[in-house]
């Protein structure tokens, strides 16, 4: 796995997933589930615009089933560029200075990545699953 | 006065002797065909976000700028960038940091880069 690890910042969603009854580990699960679709259609946007696709070997590693993980009430699900497939062609992103990211004096940056992971729809999203979950099983209920 | 962040950056560099559009530009900006001068500065504002709210209203808008410093004499990068962060404080910026290297197109040139915050009260 790449040592690049960038995380989804969710905000008050550890505090409010509190005021939750019953259900949390399900509203969790659904919340990442549905954001994390989001998160990693963005990243499938930026080659789908015509972006660094001349092989598309780097398109190619991006994961394409994300799995949810629980480990002890601990849930994450991995997403992003899987630099072991199909032949870690994605470290270009990494290696070489990032500069795709932050650019260079002749290039200018292209931050999708932190965009992807930054996205307001994504998060919106997150709240939205709390929310219906807040709504049914939320304190007073 | 112009208070926009972008333009107090660029005057804070030119007052350590750079130049508006020669040897302050944009990341990027620099066409193919062009030589690297020999240091020079380029910004990127990577975000401009709402920073604390009262009453419904954001208080300060929060730029960030990545600025980067390249030249063909590595020693003359720390000193330039150096001057550049005690230069940008005294200007308001925030500054955490020393930098990390930065890609350079040219070879014979090394480049290094810092995030930068700067807070706008908003009317």
């Amino acid at each position: 796995m790449s040592k690049h690890v960038m995380n989804f910042n969710t905000n008050n969603f550890k505090k409010k997933i509190q005021q939750l009854q019953s259900h949390k580990e399900e509203a969790a699960e659904e919340a990442i589930m549905v954001a994390s679709v989001i998160v990693n259609r963005e990243l499938n946007e930026f080659f789908a615009k015509g972006n660094h696709g001349k092989t598309g070997l780097a398109q190619a590693s991006l994961e394409k089933n994300p799995k949810l993980e629980n480990d002890g009430g601990k849930i994450s699900i991995k997403l992003g560029f899987n630099s072991t497939e199909p032949h870690g062609l994605a470290a270009i992103f990494w290696t070489r200075g990032s500069y795709l990211m932050d650019g260079s004096p002749r290039i200018q940056p292209n931050p999708f990545i932190k965009e992807a992971f930054q996205s307001k729809e994504a998060r919106k999203a997150l709240n939205g699953v709390l929310k219906h979950y807040l709504e049914k099983y939320g304190n007073g209920k | 006065m112009n208070n926009n962040p972008k333009d107090i950056l660029i005057s804070a560099l030119e007052e350590l002797g750079y130049i508006d559009s020669e040897t302050i530009i944009q990341q990027g900006s620099l066409s193919k065909d062009e030589p690297y001068p020999e240091t020079f500065f380029t910004f990127w504002q990577d975000d401009s976000g709402d920073n604390l709210h009262l009453d419904n209203a954001s208080y300060y808008t929060e730029y960030l700028f990545t600025i980067s410093c390249y030249s063909n004499n590595p020693f003359t990068l720390d000193e330039e960038l150096e001057k550049a962060i005690q230069k940008l404080k005294t200007k308001g910026f925030i500054i955490s940091g020393k930098g990390r290297d930065a890609y350079s197109d040219e070879e014979s040139w090394t480049g290094k880069k810092i995030k930068a915050i700067y807070l706008e009260k908003n009317n």
